[in-house]
């Protein structure tokens, strides 16, 4: 898994690339990869961190926990987190576990 | 529930995650190309994964000295029986309901994936030491 970054003054763009799952097979490394993001987000006066699931089709429930405290972090400093270019398979399992009621997916 | 005594194939693994890919390499080769939906097979997987996932995490708790056996039927739908050496599953997850999960329990870390697997298989049965995964390819 790699990241790709795009950042302006209210938003962060934080893209997945060279993977196609959030899994427990590769948590750890991409928590290792977005932990220090999500830190700096924490600190700065970013609004929004947005995550591209444009390569994503796979997630389980290992990378729906990530995808919570990274969302739990983010809401403490006020700051929202949206998930965008989700495919249906993703849609749907952030609906049957509900989290589609507190996360945005666009 | 109808019987499936066609037993297909087996595979043990040792209890670390990183195994996990040998056996959806395994079941990608034997059996993808039996679904005619995209969907329905990522269904399987994503069953699949979760169940394995427990096995390890809570059932073995990654002792590497104790295995996890994954073993499929086929016929007509798939059954996978996936079994462990841990102490056993508890029973309450077989009642667990989906549909009434509350907002406080939303982001609880625990039964999201037997939240998942109850959603996408067609059936979800649980014993002491296995679970067992149904679903239909046709």
């Amino acid at each position: 898994m790699n990241l790709d970054i795009k950042k302006s003054s209210s938003q962060v763009q934080i893209i997945f690339i060279d993977d196609d799952r959030i899994d427990a097979t590769n948590l750890k490394e991409i928590q290792s990869l977005l932990c220090p993001y999500v830190l700096e987000i924490q600190k700065s006066n970013v609004k929004e961190l947005e995550l591209d699931f444009t390569s994503i089709n796979f997630i389980d429930s290992s990378g729906l926990a990530m995808i919570i405290n990274i969302y739990k972090k983010l809401l403490e400093k006020d700051q929202n987190l949206t998930i965008i270019n989700s495919g249906t398979f993703i849609q749907e399992i952030f609906n049957v576990t509900k989290l589609d009621t507190f996360i945005n997916l666009r | 529930m109808k019987t499936m005594k066609k037993f297909t194939s087996k595979m043990t693994i040792q209890s670390n995650l990183n195994n996990i890919k040998k056996v959806m390499e395994w079941i990608e080769s034997d059996l993808k190309s039996l679904f005619s939906s995209e969907r329905k097979y990522q269904s399987l997987i994503l069953g699949l994964q979760e169940a394995i996932t427990n096995a390890i995490i809570h059932g073995n708790k990654f002792d590497e000295n104790k295995f996890v056996n994954i073993s499929y039927y086929r016929n007509g739908r798939i059954k996978i029986i996936i079994e462990d050496e841990g102490e056993g599953i508890l029973q309450e997850n077989q009642y667990y309901d989906i549909s009434r999960i509350c907002k406080e329990d939303i982001f609880k870390e625990s039964r999201r994936g037997i939240m998942l697997m109850k959603h996408f298989c067609d059936e979800v049965i649980f014993n002491k030491n296995s679970v067992t995964l149904i679903i239909k390819y046709k």
